[in-house]
């Protein structure tokens, strides 16, 4: 039996609160908790440090809260669905009639862009589990279009008074994910520094070893790039239109990647959060996994896909 | 490129050297679909492998359960790992290791540093 507002509901329950203030945040996300470990529910905290601090202090005893550092547990999204849903199949497999996870979004290095397609995924990636997710957003700190995407991609919103309401601003995932479109970067305002005119994915390979080369990126890194160029310029022969292009931007410890072409980009909303993402999807997930920031963008002229490898500066 | 990949039979190996990617994997797909005899696909010389080449490996592996996959250099090893692969392709005692047809991966391998 699924306890408090989720009780009944099969699949994710997928939820946001807003506050503005620490006491707000206690006043949302306690009763979460204390209930969830009353109730004997796994009850995973994954909450960036500050927030982790006041909800320590307002719970006194943490026993039966599994806090993990969400530093940690949100590096990219891909690699986040993939942990989480390993810890859920394992939760599960042990008995869990529900599991709560209380986690807030990073504001760090991975675009919102990315982020907000992973707010999206939730409702879809986790939905085979009885997982009961909150997640708040802070209204002092938070850009008015982060806000609107989370009333977007969260079905219900939790308040300080212990409602749980059916978010108006709702839009399924499968039309969001379509919508969520990846803004022009800064980087690509200027000229690339390298152009390859629909290379082979072995032509994509050469060019970006001689880049990592000349922005001296860790061998790692510039695995991560040939890994992940060649999966792009593959899945634009594969399944994309011409013209193909490759472009690259250049700078110290840092490349930025961009492989058009002139389809519409992968079909399936889930595509690169989740191996099985219709054609070439393998390969795109690959590439959300090695890359610390992946953003797909369609446009008039077609299908982008920009990565980010190495620090940003 | 014709010479992107090379594979040879040797001593009850299947030698397999260069990249494996979509321009090389069938070149793969043909040489396991005429084994003989061999049961070790010898990747010490592979210094490349894209998710075509995964599939290529984790097909080969299913269809012939004898098969073990030795030699893997370390840059693809770590590609495995990054697929969730790794117990289906070395055989490492994961089984459900890997990206199953539910996008369960189930290791929850992450790398640090990116």
């Amino acid at each position: 039996m699924r306890t408090g507002a989720a009780a009944g509901h099969a699949g994710c329950f997928h939820e946001t609160a807003f506050y503005a203030s620490d006491d707000e945040l206690v006043d949302v996300v306690r009763p979460f908790v204390v209930d969830g470990v009353a109730a004997g529910e796994p009850t995973i905290v994954a909450l960036h440090e500050h927030s982790a601090g006041v909800l320590r202090r307002a719970l006194g005893d943490t026993a039966g809260v599994t806090f993990l550092r969400g530093a940690d547990q949100y590096t990219r999204p891909a690699s986040t669905i993939r942990s989480y849903r390993s810890m859920f199949a394992s939760l599960v497999a042990s008995g869990a009639a529900q599991i709560r996870v209380l986690g807030d979004m990073p504001n760090g290095s991975v675009s919102w862009a990315a982020w907000a397609r992973y707010e999206a995924a939730v409702n879809h990636a986790y939905d085979d589990f009885p997982v009961w997710g909150l997640c708040p957003y802070d209204l002092r700190h938070t850009p008015d279009d982060v806000l609107e995407d989370a009333r977007r991609t969260h079905p219900y919103v939790a308040t300080g008074a212990g409602a749980h309401e059916p978010s108006t601003a709702f839009v399924p995932p499968e039309k969001l994910l379509v919508d969520l479109q990846a803004p022009f970067t800064d980087v690509e305002q200027r000229a690339p520094d390298v152009v390859l005119d629909d290379p082979t994915p072995a032509e994509a390979r050469r060019a970006a070893v001689s880049v990592a080369g000349a922005a001296q990126l860790p061998e790692a890194e510039r695995e991560d790039l040939e890994l992940a160029l060649s999966e792009l310029v593959t899945n634009a022969r594969m399944y994309g239109m011409p013209p193909r292009a490759v472009l690259l931007w250049v700078g110290r410890g840092r490349v930025v990647a961009r492989v058009d072409d002139g389809g519409r980009g992968p079909g399936h909303p889930l595509a690169g959060l989740v191996p099985v993402g219709g054609p070439g999807g393998l390969g795109l997930w690959i590439v959300h996994q090695a890359c610390r920031d992946v953003r797909m963008r369609r446009h008039e002229r077609g299908f982008s896909v920009v990565v980010e490898i190495g620090t940003a500066g | 490129m014709d010479d992107a990949i090379r594979i040879e039979r040797r001593d009850g190996r299947l030698v397999v050297a260069g990249d494996l990617d979509l321009a090389t994997v069938s070149r793969l797909d043909d040489a396991i679909a005429r084994l003989d005899g061999e049961t070790v696909l010898d990747l010490g010389g592979v210094s490349f492998v894209d998710s075509s080449g995964l599939h290529a490996l984790v097909r080969a592996r299913s269809d012939r359960p004898a098969l073990r996959i030795e030699n893997v250099a370390p840059n693809v090893r770590r590609v495995f790992d990054l697929a969730g692969v790794t117990g289906v392709l070395l055989g490492d005692g994961t089984a459900s290791d890997g990206t199953a047809s539910d996008g369960t991966a189930s290791d929850g391998v992450r790398r640090e540093g990116g």
